[in-house]
């Protein structure tokens, strides 16, 4: 018997195809299978296709339990670009997939700690709208922190 | 300033002024459980600075579920007096007073400070508990030196799943009795305080117990049936049997122990045959002093057939009772997978003649291992010394294991001049391996 295979679109319409039993390591995918069997193509309209690649070759991994955690770390660590690790967390929310979700949020999270405010607006797509008067008065509230 | 306000009002224009195709306006916005996501993982010092992004994240971080105010943060904290205007108890008077929603942890470190800021941590204990009871995970350790009394009003989280506590004396009233949920504990630099006429704690759901440095622990009793994993370091008067006797232990760790407190005495044999599902134990050559006292019988009431792991750290090969010890454990697992074994004293032993004489005697008997280790797959050994009982005991090892893969050998660099090293090469070299497939790697010492 062989394994059945799904097959995923992203925004941009390309295809990619997956073995069921590993695409449903995504629980929304899984979620569709149940529902319906998921016999068509299942489209990711927010996915584009070079975050659909990354996450279907996160997938497709193939690590000893006990080794997961490193090679998820591993995983986000290579692609260490912030508009990158930001579109595999937005994938992995969509498609719910925690632990991929955690990973790439804790990558950015190591990367923007040592960020100027500016940077960080810059990174998270932040616009300030606040007079440098407001700013100042809660400097002055959290002094410790600046 | 007003450069700054410039550059940033003329940043702000440009934005604004961007052609807005479709790309940039999904660019502009990120899910807020991406956003609050990431803010979960700032340290906390970051966390606040993000109040000042724009006016939609004034207050985002109040809102951040575990609230970590550790070692690394409070090392970040002007040493300028708890109490001053930007001084530690503020801070933290501000985390705990702002902070709204859900609390799944709390972390918080005490600097070394000589204040009396310990009658504040049992009131934010009590603020917290007020507001919120669903904390997970709790983490109070404390760098002065004095240790300090439990806050009392831990007890009042009832949810707790993980509670970590380092550098405080226990004190009556009694307070593990309201963590019916708790699976991790951690303790070190903990007192016990005699006359508490002793503490008995009912965890019914724990998983995991550390006890590292903790002194007066024969007052502390635990029922914990569901146990895995048991590790206790430089606990004097622990009371071994009592925390023993948990059946559904598979990771035992004993280490620096100085006595077995417990009056009921116990070999080797008994202890382990009380482990039904024990998997990994790592214990020193002392423990098998302590228990060895009543001679190992050679076979165990039953065999150990769940026992995949064992390290034995600072052991000596020398010493009769820690080598009948091993030699009797390894007998007693069928099923062994890994053996690790090390020695962190590094005085040598192999020029005294007098103390090696009998264990190389007993290793050359030839009933001593009369047993195969039929799944042993990959032993370390580590600051070798190459010692006459240290070779025989690999010899024995290499001869007794036709399943073994890899056998890596990582010689004392203290003593031992490249001739002492070659020695031992050399040596192992010439044992007969049940093993076809066994290599053996020697790594260089440890600088």
């Amino acid at each position: 018997m062989s394994k059945k295979t799904l097959t995923l679109m992203s925004k941009d319409k390309q295809l990619f195809n997956i073995e069921e039993h590993l695409a449903v390591q995504s629980v929304t995918i899984r979620n569709m299978v149940k529902e319906d069997g998921a016999s068509s193509v299942i489209p990711l309209p927010r996915v584009d296709s070079e975050t659909l690649a990354l996450v279907i070759e996160y997938l497709n991994r193939q690590q000893a339990p006990e080794e997961d955690e490193d090679y998820v770390k591993k995983f986000v660590d290579e692609r260490g670009e912030i508009p990158t690790l930001l579109e595999l967390a937005q994938a992995a929310l969509d498609l719910d997939i925690k632990k991929l979700m955690d990973a790439a949020c804790m990558k950015v999270a190591d990367l923007i700690k040592d960020f100027t405010l500016e940077e960080v607006r810059e990174a998270l797509r932040i616009e300030n709208d606040r007079t440098p008067e407001e700013e100042k008065a809660i400097r002055d509230e959290f002094q410790w922190a600046f | 300033m007003v450069l700054i306000f410039l550059k940033l009002m003329t940043d702000n224009h440009k934005r604004r002024f961007l052609p807005s195709c479709g790309e940039e306006d999904r660019m502009s916005t990120l899910p807020e459980s991406v956003i609050s996501s990431i803010l979960e993982r700032l340290p906390y010092r970051d966390a606040v600075r993000t109040s000042t992004l724009s006016k939609d994240w004034r207050n985002k971080w109040t809102t951040m579920t575990s609230l970590v105010l550790d070692e690394e943060f409070s090392k970040k904290i002007p040493n300028n007096g708890a109490y001053s205007r930007n001084g530690f108890t503020r801070i933290v008077n501000q985390a705990v007073i702002l902070h709204s929603g859900t609390i799944s942890k709390f972390s918080l470190h005490i600097p070394e400070l000589n204040l009396g800021i310990f009658q504040e941590i049992n009131q934010w204990m009590v603020f917290l508990s007020r507001n919120d009871v669903s904390l997970r995970e709790l983490v109070l350790t404390n760098s002065n030196w004095r240790y300090k009394q439990l806050p009392s009003h831990l007890s009042s989280f009832s949810e707790l799943r993980k509670l970590k506590l380092e550098r405080f004396t226990f004190m009556p009233p009694l307070i593990f009795e309201g963590f019916p949920n708790l699976e991790d504990l951690f303790l070190k630099h903990i007192d016990f305080r005699p006359g508490s006429c002793g503490i008995q704690a009912n965890l019914p759901e724990l998983r995991k117990l550390s006890l590292y440095s903790c002194t007066n622990v024969y007052n502390f009793k635990i029922n914990a049936q569901k146990l895995e994993s048991l590790v206790i370091e430089s606990c004097p008067d622990a009371m071994l049997m009592w925390l023993l006797d948990s059946p559904c232990l598979t990771r035992v760790a004993i280490r620096h122990l100085q006595s077995i407190g417990d009056s009921g005495r116990k070999n080797l044999a008994q202890l382990l045959c009380n482990l039904p599902k024990i998997q990994c134990l790592i214990i020193d050559g002392h423990f098998f002093k302590l228990l060895s006292a009543d001679n190992v019988p050679k076979w165990f009431p039953r065999p150990i057939d769940s026992l995949k792991h064992l390290s034995l750290h600072n052991f000596q090969h020398s010493d009769l009772d820690q080598l009948q010890g091993a030699l009797s454990l390894l007998r007693n697992s069928p099923n062994l997978e890994t053996l690790f074994m090390n020695r962190t004293d590094p005085r040598i032993m192999f020029h005294n003649a007098k103390h090696v004489g009998p264990a190389s005697d007993h290793l050359e008997s030839p009933d001593c291992l009369d047993q195969t280790l039929q799944h042993l797959l990959n032993v370390e050994l580590e600051t070798v010394q190459g010692s006459r009982p240290e070779l025989l005991f690999i010899k024995l090892l290499l001869a007794h294991s036709p399943s073994l893969e890899k056998m890596t050998i990582q010689q004392s660099g203290t003593h031992l001049d490249y001739y002492h090293r070659f020695v031992i090469t050399k040596n192992v070299m010439e044992y007969p391996r049940a093993s076809t497939k066994a290599k053996v790697v020697y790594l260089d010492p440890k600088s």
